[in-house]
């Protein structure tokens, strides 16, 4: 086991890491401020990847515009969906397991809508950059696998400083404290369930464009990473975004180490004990504040 | 109208047994009526799933743990009573049992590292991961239990194959299950069910031990579930850890319990029967089939916030209280 | 407070009519009206909606994956099968003591769960009272099936492919049981004496290097995925004499991310890598991926370059992989290019496999076995003749065997192999079928 072995797995452990941190940081911004789950976030993901595929190869478009307008299509269909959906259930703020069944209702609907549209055939989505790196000669760092970390990590440290520096960032800080209070303060909450719903859903569609040459298209690819998502969520520390991107980073980390240990049919097992273990130390994730009093 | 109200409030206790045997009697009476094997079939996993149901919403509606890893449960029934009579030929009426003792003892090891949890989210998702590590281990040892393969030749209840026998041994389960878990909510562990459910804090400091409560419930809840597999298991004769142990199952009893109302005794009944009952029926629509059933699950949610029969109960009740407050003011005027 | 009350009444009235409308049915035995299934083209005769054939129609159920990870495979029994069912009833129908008969396919979802499949059998016997059932492609949900063959003793039930063991094993121990069950297709032990054999042929020609024996395995999750690395494993010990298995993965089914695997593989160093996908794109993402990182192995792959469209998905990443079997030969065999063709005639967007075939066989082997023993009712004889049947198809002879299942032999049903040879499928193995030599890989 020499040190390219130990390098290469942490590597793809970061760079599936990355896409976890993603998920689950969209994953975070809804539960901190809308305090919902939203169980069809893997859908939006999924729904990411089929407009860029489609674009692509029914559109013919060139690379940047069609990523650019599926983004953008994802988030018009987000936008719907709240006004539609989301919004009628959002009467008061606190905890409520409607939205559960809601967004599970979502779920199963955008699963089988895909299924119904783009058919049950698995689809490809070339690399978008098709050469392969050998830095140092240590390992093999393939052009998607580079274009996956930079972007995740453009996006990440540009939506840490949309929350931290921004007005908007703080206005979300303050709703997910405490909805009453912000709204007492003038904030206008609605507006911030809207933004934050919008975002990130954009998270997961830039998500799943930059994962499905990687992981084929298909109407459940959305399952499992919703899954993981919410797990990394967890792990981190509800409503705690920075949480969610190290815990995502760990988690990948985690999974690559155990397949190259013990053996793939266990690594989502080890993944959730990793998260059992973490919670029994700490109940609240690992940077998650204690409830009350 | 007012005195209908009146009636209704009064008479709550009488009226729900009375609304209770009528459904009894109904099902009792409807394999003489329904002459198709496979309705017959379809109602055994309406009462299949109205067992499921109520176990939960005893854990979820009424103590308030939102195990997302209950169909973990019902799996560990279903596999240890199938094994059990595999490997050491014992009888199927045996190992139901031993099955859902075993149900029993996972819903305890579950139950209890749970506890430090508080936010709801975190339970739900603790739970869940603890339940898929329960499927992978089945999926994952196919030398014991043939994992994804499926295990099959499982011991049959009724050596006659005649079903049933099987609905009436179903319809005898969920009789026996709703007895339970009347008691418990009529109980004084009901009453302190309730005071968590509304109040952690509070109950707490009342006196109400917490934990111990909890995992009472959670192993009561976790012995029917087992059973309920352990049936399901010689009922099916093939068991596989996607159908029984996977998450397709933690999504349709949350949302029967969900839809039907949480919280209430009826409401994961009547869920589950709507549910299962629609599923089936949609499969006229062949490739629409779970879009339907999907905006049903949504348009019902949005609406009837409650579920079909808590909005109902509020609905009654509200309308009840206001009628007797109008009394109320007609006295005090007059 | 008005919405709410109205929203509970729709949504009773709702309820009330779904309920309705299974009592209803209830009373009338087959009330269910000449609705097709899906994209089920011109069948039935006019008017006859009768449940005797006696009329003019044998109806056929299919059970399938129609939903969830293996829609893939589903949907392609699906549009095989409604291939040839139209193709029939074009042609007149078929023929049953004296008369001629329409066929009509009931094609239902079982979601690849076995007791879905279960119910769904059990409701297409019962309710739209079809005489014959393909049992599935996926082996666990045709094993489900087979445990209530006994109870309707005069239904046909038969596979669309399926690989288990485990159904000759069962079958062997009770045939009097499965009278009416059969698996028109060869075992997990068939495949992996193939691979065995062909490792010991490469290795003596020198086109492989097995001095080590060493083996890796990826497969998926399910039951042919899991069983062919034990076949596997047993045919080695048979042909090469033994071999060392350094690694098992089993992976999801669909799964593409492969780079933790691949690495780990790199520093065990096997000779042999195989890898066992049934969905194309787990086996494009592997071949990519591998060919990203770079290996000294030797990859021989099970199923998925069969599917049409690896070679382009893969471009240069797939020169020289070995692969079997080779059931259909799409692109050297006129005969099964003329089928592709009339597949995608009829369903443009297909992905054609050979479950296609399969499937489409399937029904004209039903349909001559209908013809030859003169009844539908398997226990008035369908089941036996079906079972004696002795069947030459453009993808080889199915001859079944004492336990009901398919002979896999060079006078049978072939297992070839084939290698990418500069973008081209050539087969390379057993030697009496090859028409191109083996190279090294890489």
């Amino acid at each position: 086991m020499n040190l390219s072995y130990w390098i290469e797995m942490i590597m793809s452990g970061v760079v599936t890491g990355t896409c976890y941190a993603m998920i689950g940081a969209g994953l975070s911004l809804i539960w901190g401020t809308l305090k919902m789950v939203n169980l069809a976030h893997g859908e939006y993901y999924m729904l990411g990847s089929y407009f860029l595929w489609t674009l692509l190869t029914v559109g013919n478009m060139p690379l940047i515009p069609a990523i650019i307008i599926s983004i953008v299509g994802v988030v018009i269909f987000a936008a719907a969906v709240h006004f539609a959906a989301i919004r009628p259930l959002l009467r008061k703020p606190g905890w409520n397991m409607s939205p559960w069944i809601l967004t599970l209702g979502l779920q199963i609907l955008l699963q089988n809508l895909a299924l119904k549209i783009w058919g049950e055939l698995y689809r490809n989505v070339p690399y978008f950059w098709n050469t392969v790196f050998k830095p140092w000669n240590m390992f093999t760092m393939s052009g998607q696998r580079i274009i996956i970390l930079t972007s995740t990590a453009v996006i990440i440290i540009a939506l840490m400083t949309v929350i931290k520096k921004t007005r908007l960032g703080r206005a979300i800080i303050a709703t997910s404290q405490d909805g009453e209070y912000a709204m007492m303060m003038g904030i206008n909450i609605k507006q911030i369930y809207f933004i934050t719903y919008t975002i990130s859903a954009g998270l997961a569609a830039v998500a799943g464009i930059l994962l499905c040459p990687v992981y084929s298209v298909n109407p459940w690819m959305g399952a499992t990473v919703q899954t993981k998502g919410l797990v990394v969520c967890i792990l981190g520390g509800l409503g705690n975004i920075e949480g969610a991107i190290i815990a995502g980073i760990l988690m990948g980390i985690v999974e690559s180490i155990a397949v190259s240990a013990i053996g793939s049919e266990w690594r989502d097992a080890i993944a959730y004990i990793f998260l059992l273990g973490v919670l029994y130390m700490k109940p609240s994730g690992l940077f998650g504040k204690k409830k009350g009093v | 109208m007012q005195n209908i109200y009146k009636l209704i409030l009064l008479r709550k206790k009488q009226i729900a047994f009375v609304s209770a045997a009528a459904a009894l009697l109904t099902l009792i009476a409807m394999p003489f009526v329904v002459t198709k094997i496979y309705y017959i079939h379809v109602l055994i996993l309406c009462m299949m799933f109205s067992c499921i149901t109520s176990a939960w919403n005893l854990i979820a509606g009424y103590a308030g743990v939102f195990s997302f890893g209950f169909q973990a449960l019902f799996g560990t029934g279903a596999y240890v009573s199938a094994l059990l009579s595999i490997h050491f030929g014992w009888s199927p009426w045996i190992t139901m049992w031993m099955g859902a003792a075993a149900a029993m003892a996972v819903g305890a090891l579950v139950a209890i590292p749970s506890l430090k949890l508080k936010e709801l989210p975190y339970i739900c998702i603790a739970t869940l991961c603890m339940g898929e590590i329960i499927r992978l281990i089945a999926s994952n040892f196919p030398e014991l239990t043939r994992g994804e393969l499926g295990l099959s030749q499982i011991p049959k209840l009724f050596q006659d194959n005649i079903k049933v026998k099987s609905y009436y041994l179903m319809l005898v389960i969920l009789v026996v299950t709703l007895m339970i878990v009347v008691k418990i909510v009529h109980s004084p562990m009901g009453m302190s069910l309730k005071a968590m459910r509304d109040s952690q804090e509070a109950s707490e400091s009342l006196g109400i031990n917490i934990a111990g409560t909890k995992i009472r419930i959670y192993m009561v809840g976790a012995f029917i579930a087992g059973f309920t597999g352990a049936f399901y298991a010689h009922y099916m004769n093939i068991l596989t850890p996607t159908s029984v142990l996977g998450t397709a199952l933690m999504t349709q009893y949350v949302a029967m319990c969900l839809i039907g109302g949480i919280g209430t005794i009826a409401g994961p009944i009547l869920g589950s029967f709507t549910i299962t009952a629609s599923l089936e029926l949609l499969r006229k629509l062949e490739d629409y089939r779970l879009i339907i059933y999907a905006l049903l699950i949504i348009v019902t949610i949005i609406f009837l916030r409650d579920g079909i029969w808590g909005t109902f109960k509020s609905l009654i009740i509200a309308r009840a209280e206001k009628h007797q407050n109008r009394n109320i003011k007609k006295e005090t005027i007059v | 407070m008005m919405k709410k009350v109205t929203a509970l009444c729709l949504l009773l009235t709702l309820t009330a009519s779904l309920c309705g409308g299974c009592a209803g049915s209830v009373a009338t035995s087959s009330g269910t009206s000449a609705e097709s299934t899906g994209t089920s083209t011109t069948q039935s005769s006019p008017g006859s909606e009768q449940k005797t054939t006696a009329g003019g129609i044998i109806k056929l159920g299919a059970v399938l994956p129609l939903s969830g990870a293996s829609a893939e495979s589903g949907i392609a029994c699906q549009q095989g099968l409604e291939l040839a069912v139209a193709e029939i009833n074009q042609n007149g129908g078929i023929e049953m003591n004296g008369d001629t008969y329409q066929l009509k396919l009931y094609c239902e979802d079982d979601g690849g769960s076995p007791d879905q499949s279960v119910s769904v059998a059990t409701k297409l016997i019962e309710m739209d009272e079809v005489s014959v059932v393909y049992s599935s492609c996926l082996s666990s949900c045709a094993l489900a099936i087979m445990d209530i063959c006994d109870q309707y003793p005069d239904v046909l039930f038969t596979t669309i492919e399926c690989t288990s063991d485990n159904f000759s094993t069962i079958i062997a121990q009770n045939t009097e049981r499965y009278v009416n069950f059969y698996k028109p297709y060869y075992n997990s032990s068939d495949y992996g004496a193939a691979f065995g054999e062909l490792i010991a042929d490469l290795s003596e020609k020198g086109v492989i290097d097995f001095t080590n024996k060493t083996v890796a395995y990826i497969v998926e999750d399910t039951d042919a995925g899991r069983s062919c690395v034990k076949a596997c494993e047993a045919a080695l010990e048979k042909f090469c004499g033994g071999s060392t298995t350094v690694a098992a993965e089993v992976v999801t089914q669909g799964s593409t991310d492969f780079y933790s695997q691949i690495n780990k593989f790199k520093a065990l160093n096997p000779d042999v890598v195989m890898t066992f996908f049934v969905p194309l794109n787990s086996g494009v993402a592997y071949t990519k991926q591998v060919d990203e990182i770079g290996s000294d192995w030797v990859d021989i792959a099970f199923v998925y370059p069969l599917k049409a469209g690896f070679v382009e998905q893969t471009g240069a990443a797939c020169e020289g992989l070995f692969w079997l079997p080779m059931q259909v030969d799409f692109w050297n065999n006129e005969e099964c290019a003329a089928f592709a063709d009339k597949v995608y005639e009829m369903f443009p967007n297909a992905g054609l496999n050979a479950m296609h075939l399969s499937s489409y066989l399937g029904v004209y082997m039903v349909s001559d076995a209908i013809t030859q023993a003169g009844t539908n009712n398997a226990r008035d004889g369908l089941a036996k003749t079906y079972g004696a049947m002795d069947y030459q198809t453009i993808n080889g002879r199915y001859v079944f065997k004492e336990d009901h299942t398919a002979i896999a032999s060079p006078e049978h049903l072939v297992i070839s192999a084939a290698q990418v040879q500069n973008g081209e499928y050539k087969v390379v193995w057993p030697a009496n079928f090859a028409y191109a030599e083996p190279v090294a890989q890489k």
